[in-house]
């Protein structure tokens, strides 16, 4: 309601001032035809209305602060602060209550301070709220009458206003880009302190270098809790065995869709193959769990005669590499594809059979490309959470055997930000720094994969 | 200078899916000597040479019919492994397009992959032995194993003729191999058709007609999938039969 009456005021003032700046130019200006007209209107609301808007939005939210700070701690003054905060925080409530519903509810009743009490600061604090907001109607529609006159009066009328909208039109562009560059940078800037935070707690060499996880003792030893080595050692070891699998599957295809497959069977095939990248991984994930753990342990105990964990790092690896696959065949494809096909024929010119052609000439050329492939496979699995979560254990072991259960960096933040926890607990925050960790591990791998991947594309263009 | 006809082309007719490419060819080609295929664009010069060592195999929508024989053995016979045809007929293309791998390793290449060469050192004489022929060896001599993306467009054409010719094959074909070329590259690759002709078979598409008088005995003007004319290369120039021959020649078609 409040948010809507501000909008309608602000559209009437610009349509306002939009048709006051057409009459003024249709005085001013002979040329009647003049495109010129409504960039001048659009020019001068803009000017109006975007300093009082902002002083709007920054006076509104002081005046609020402000009423607050000085209105509801007076009322509260010979409470105690945590009380103070607890009734501030109720009143606001109330106060919302009342806008919404028109009825004054008392959610949380609080010690010592009546609830009659609390609705008539909420009215009163309402009250004053209204005021201040009326008051700053008046205030902007004064102000934007005041620029609106000064605009006119400063204003060179024969300048080129279309293209003063078109620079204006840039620079709003400008800000919505840099505004998701910096909200990027806020989020690694925020998960870089809260790690900081973390390792004035935690030494960093021991988190580092340290073989044991377990954060449930971080309350009696937190510095010999956080050792990331079994995660990263079973991170890394389930991601192998996943870009292992899908690498031989993917690449595979991939020469079998550019080379032997006829282009119209392939326009068919090469979608089909990259909608399986669109499953949601949690479909992996409990396809991993229920159906092909179980499948695994039968196999290896039968036909192998070993025992295996339901929650080996074999099981998670192998369908997160199924889940790789169209990863690795589809760049695969796209580079093999690449090559000119002068390649091809210089190479069926000299006689070569086809295999021969594609594994002495056409793989090695795309090799670059192949391995930046893999690389990007690599830097999936070692972010992909869901598979893990519902396939891997939550025991750190650090061990290489395929058969054993091992855990994951994604496995482990997932366990320590679940449920209620304290906001500053080492264990929280080792979150963080787990979180840090599989930032920069990525990152470093996306960097190289596609710096390999484009130099690979440049070279034959 | 021989007589023997190594190559005889018989009624042949060339299709691209429903649309016909080349109508009804006739033509013979000399053993050791160069014979040039002149015509406007689009005329089936290249699609009749690359008829010559199967390559349009590899299109999907290609056929053919009539009869192309070398050395008496039919070439479309479905006995006939393409693969030996073609290290018999070796083929130079329009681009330049060495293989991604080192200089050496583009000559070795078919020496390897046919099997003509188990000795280690047999090989390097081989390998050197071509690019010498072709003029390489010398302006290569430090770079034998740099990649061979590093070479100028003229030495890149030279060394795939020298990998073409380290398969000893007996026709060399040729797919306007000066196209991409600059006049001093083309002059060289043209001094080198004339000494390999001593050897081998050598048949080249051609845009440019003064290359064609140049450099070849035999020529054949083809247009619109025709072969119009099939003469000695001094003839055709100098006293063409038929109209449109002359037209194409003095610049009035093309």
């Amino acid at each position: 309601m409040y948010l809507l009456i501000i909008a309608v005021i602000f559209v009437v003032l610009a349509g306002l001032v939009y048709y006051f700046a057409t009459k003024v130019m249709r005085s001013r200006q002979t040329d009647k035809m003049s495109k010129n007209y409504s960039y001048f209107a659009v020019y001068v609301a803009t000017w109006t209305l975007l300093p009082s808007f902002i002083i709007f939005f920054i006076g509104s939210q002081f005046s609020n602060n402000l009423i607050q700070k000085t209105f509801l701690s007076n009322a509260f003054a010979d409470k105690s602060e945590i009380v103070r905060e607890v009734a501030t925080r109720e009143v606001l409530a109330i106060a919302g209550s009342i806008q919404k519903t028109g009825a004054a509810t008392v959610s949380n009743s609080i010690d010592g301070i009546a609830d009659s009490y609390l609705i008539g600061l909420a009215q009163q604090y309402l009250h004053y709220s209204n005021l201040s907001l009326l008051g700053f109607i008046v205030f902007i529609t004064l102000l934007i009458s005041l620029t609106f006159f000064i605009i006119i009066k400063k204003i060179n009328f024969n300048s080129n206003f279309q293209r003063k909208i078109e620079k204006f039109v840039k620079n709003i562009l400008l800000l919505f880009t840099s505004i998701a560059v910096l909200t990027t940078i806020g989020i690694v800037a925020s998960l870089l302190f809260e790690t900081l935070k973390f390792f004035k707690e935690v030494s960093i060499i021991k988190f580092l270098f340290g073989t044991t996880w377990a954060p449930e003792n971080a309350d009696f030893d937190p510095d010999n809790s956080f050792g990331i080595i079994p995660l990263l050692s079973g991170t890394f070891l389930i991601a192998f065995i996943s870009v292992f699998i899908a690498s031989g599957f993917g690449i595979a295809s991939a020469v079998y869709m550019s080379e032997y497959m006829s282009k119209r069977m392939r326009k068919i095939v090469k979608p089909i193959i990259e909608i399986l990248a669109g499953i949601p991984s949690i479909i992996y994930g409990f396809f991993a769990a229920l159906t092909f753990a179980p499948f695994l342990v039968g196999l290896m105990s039968s036909v192998f005669n070993l025992s295996i964990s339901s929650e080996s790092a074999l099981n998670a690896g192998i369908v997160m590499g199924v889940m790789i696959i169209p990863l690795i065949s589809s760049i695969s494809d796209d580079i093999l594809t690449a090559i000119p096909s002068s390649m091809r024929e210089g190479a069926m010119g000299m006689g070569s059979m086809k295999n021969e052609m594609i594994r002495k000439i056409l793989l090695p050329a795309a090799l670059p490309g192949i391995i930046g492939s893999i690389l990007l496979g690599i830097s999936r699995a070692v972010g992909e959470t869901m598979i893990v979560v519902m396939a891997a254990s939550l025991a750190a072991n650090l061990t290489f055997n395929p058969l054993e259960p091992v855990t994951t960096i994604t496995t482990q933040i997932v366990m320590l930000v679940q449920g209620d926890q304290e906001f500053n607990s080492p264990k929280t925050l080792s979150a963080f720094a787990l979180g840090f960790v599989l930032l920069i591990l990525t990152l470093l791998l996306n960097i190289i994969a596609i710096q390999i991947v484009n130099r690979y594309r440049r070279k034959y263009q | 200078m021989s007589e023997n006809k190594k190559i005889i082309v018989k009624d042949v007719n060339a299709f691209y899916g429903a649309k016909q490419a080349l109508f009804d060819v006739n033509l013979h080609v000399l053993e050791k000597e160069v014979t040039a295929f002149i015509g406007p664009s689009g005329c089936g010069k290249s699609t009749f040479l690359r008829c010559l060592n199967r390559m349009n195999d590899l299109i999907d929508i290609f056929s053919m019919n009539g009869s192309i024989t070398i050395d008496g053995v039919e070439v479309n016979s479905p006995t006939l492994d393409p693969v030996e045809l073609r290290m018999k007929v070796g083929m130079v293309f329009q681009k330049p397009n060495p293989f991604p791998k080192s200089i050496f390793e583009n000559v070795a290449y078919g020496l390897k992959i046919h099997g003509l060469t188990s000795n280690k050192k047999e090989l390097e004489e081989i390998v050197k032995d071509c690019l010498e022929r072709v003029g390489l060896l010398d302006e290569i001599k430090d770079r034998l194993h740099d990649s061979a993306f590093g070479l100028s467009g003229g030495q890149q054409q030279r060394l795939c003729i020298a990998r073409t010719i380290a398969i000893n094959p007996e026709i060399i074909l040729m797919d306007e191999p000066c196209s991409a070329l600059d006049p001093i590259a083309t002059a060289k690759i043209e001094n080198l058709i004339g000494e390999l002709s001593a050897k081998y078979t050598i048949i080249i598409v051609t845009h440019s007609m003064q290359q064609a008088a140049r450099i070849s005995k035999h020529t054949a003007f083809f247009h619109l999938g025709k072969l119009i004319e099939f003469d000695e290369t001094t003839k055709i120039f100098s006293n063409p039969k038929n109209k449109k021959t002359e037209d194409y020649i003095t610049g009035r078609i093309g």
